[in-house]
């Protein structure tokens, strides 16, 4: 249950693409399918270019992989990444929750012994 | 400004001064702040604001060690604290514990955020805790169901 160290740059880089939300929505365009760079890149004001460092930034951070085909470039989502960033939270709801659990025990102990 | 944060929230049979107190007891803290597969914690504080403070669990063939130090100590009501944990690349997180006093009981309300990184603390966008919930749904993942709010006990 308890998993090796996650590194924290890790965690930065996924947190960190998120946090925009062209980049989120590329990633839930994503989620039907591969889709090439060009195509990604239809329903937006912005350049391919621009596009384009949108989709190293969530290489970067693991969340999709690129396969390139020649000239094409096509993305693919890699949900594996986004798991251990939720695993942070997951982890620290817990222990905090157990954590607080325990505190009310203790504090219960105390004031029996307390009143005896 | 919100990045990735947990938030419980308990309802304690004690007095918010008790509840404060107990943060700040390493004797007693021993005995509430070992988790699951941790066989023996041991606890070191200074308790002051600025002082120091260190947390050593040991579990089976592994060692957690977590310090920090306090920020803010304001006796019954508010406690805060850095979390710099080795189970988690030693970043620096920060723990903020709100007492509340409810009629003869205390709210505890414990915040953990990770502190955020200086270059992508502009970025970061509001609710975002919830934007992640969505997505890891919307990616197929099944995370462990998102509690961020215990449900208060009922007393018997």
């Amino acid at each position: 249950m308890i998993r090796s160290d996650i590194q924290a740059k890790t965690l930065d880089l996924v947190f960190g693409a998120i946090a925009d939300s062209t980049r989120r929505s590329i990633l839930d365009r994503l989620r039907s399918g591969p889709l090439t760079v060009t195509a990604l890149a239809e329903p937006y004001a912005m350049s391919l270019n621009a596009v384009s460092k949108h989709v190293k930034t969530l290489e970067r951070a693991g969340l999709i992989r690129r396969k390139i085909h020649g000239r094409e470039h096509s993305c693919q989502l890699d949900a594996r990444r986004f798991e251990e960033a939720m695993n942070w939270m997951s982890y620290y709801t817990r222990f905090w929750s157990d954590r607080m659990d325990a505190l009310e025990k203790h504090l219960a102990n105390k004031q029996k012994r307390g009143t005896k | 400004m919100t990045t990735q944060t947990v938030t419980i929230r308990k309802m304690l049979a004690a007095s918010c001064e008790e509840v404060f107190d107990a943060w700040l007891d390493a004797d007693g803290m021993r005995e509430w702040m070992c988790p699951g597969p941790v066989t023996s914690c041991e606890v070191a504080m200074e308790p002051r604001p600025g002082g120091k403070f260190r947390i050593i669990m040991t579990a089976p063939g592994t060692e957690f060690v977590n310090t920090g130090e306090f920020r803010v100590l304001e006796r019954p009501s508010k406690l805060e604290f850095t979390w710099v944990s080795s189970r988690w690349g030693n970043q620096e997180t920060l723990v903020t514990v709100d007492l509340h006093e409810r009629g003869t009981q205390c709210e505890l309300v414990l915040t953990h955020e990770r502190v955020p990184h200086k270059h992508s603390a502009g970025e970061l966008v509001e609710g975002w805790n919830q934007i992640v919930g969505k997505l890891a749904k919307h990616l197929g993942i099944v995370p462990e169901p998102p509690i961020t709010t215990e449900e208060v006990k009922e007393n018997l």
